[in-house]
């Protein structure tokens, strides 16, 4: 069986280190929100990549080398700011 | 802000990322920090907070493993603790209990004290406990 969480592959820390940026630095998240595509070109992320994190697909980004929880945190931050009525009872 | 009026010190134990302490070494730190603090005059509460069977950004996200965290209820209440220290990272992770491990460090500082269980919640993607343990002072 293989783990749910396990240590990235090094070629996947660009796309984590964007994961990590929208959950975790406010002004990068703003400028993701108002441009994904520049942002995320900007950081350095290719035509796939950027396509799988701004659909937030998560089978996809771990497939990419993304970190389950990175894409978990990124996905719940960008729903608390664009969505947040929608969230339901936790 | 109101001013907090007893020290707090905060304990970080990665659940997430490989490598992750064993539980065997999160009850040892446990144990080691319960020595230290016999040892102190002060008063001391321990909290551990780590969600129950919870898969973030998994695809078992929405089915936790509810029987697991039951049976492992079951054992601190019967004052097993301990045994956790057997637990294997491999284990956890298949259980979505990766973050049990700071309930595992608490342990190893309450000891074999029974645990007593305030509730246990199911979600429809974790399990959600209040757990006590009563410690008395040292003698």
């Amino acid at each position: 069986m293989s783990l749910h969480y396990t240590f990235p592959p090094a070629a996947g820390y660009p796309l984590n280190r964007c994961l990590y940026r929208l959950k975790s630095d406010e002004a990068f998240r703003e400028r993701y929100l108002k441009d994904p595509e520049g942002t995320l070109r900007e950081a350095g992320l290719d035509a796939e990549r950027v396509a799988a994190l701004r659909a937030l697909d998560r089978d996809r980004l771990l497939a990419l080398g993304a970190h389950a929880y990175l894409v978990f945190m990124a996905g719940l931050r960008l729903k608390m700011a664009t969505a947040p009525q929608t969230f339901e009872r936790f | 802000m109101p001013q907090r009026s007893v020290p707090i010190v905060p304990l970080y134990v990665n659940a997430y990322l490989p490598p992750q302490p064993t539980p065997a070494r999160c009850y040892a730190w446990g144990q080691a920090l319960r020595a230290i603090l016999d040892a102190r005059p002060e008063r001391v509460a321990l909290l551990a907070s780590g969600g129950l069977s919870h898969f973030p950004g998994s695809d078992r996200y929405g089915s936790p493993d509810y029987d697991w965290d039951h049976q492992m209820l079951d054992k601190l209440v019967a004052g097993r603790g301990r045994e956790t220290a057997a637990l294997t990272g491999e284990e956890l992770d298949k259980a979505g209990n990766v973050e049990f491990r700071t309930w595992i460090t608490l342990l190893g500082a309450v000891g074999d004290a029974r645990a007593k269980v305030i509730c246990y919640e199911p979600s429809w993607h974790h399990g959600n406990a209040v757990v006590t343990w009563p410690v008395g002072p040292v003698a």
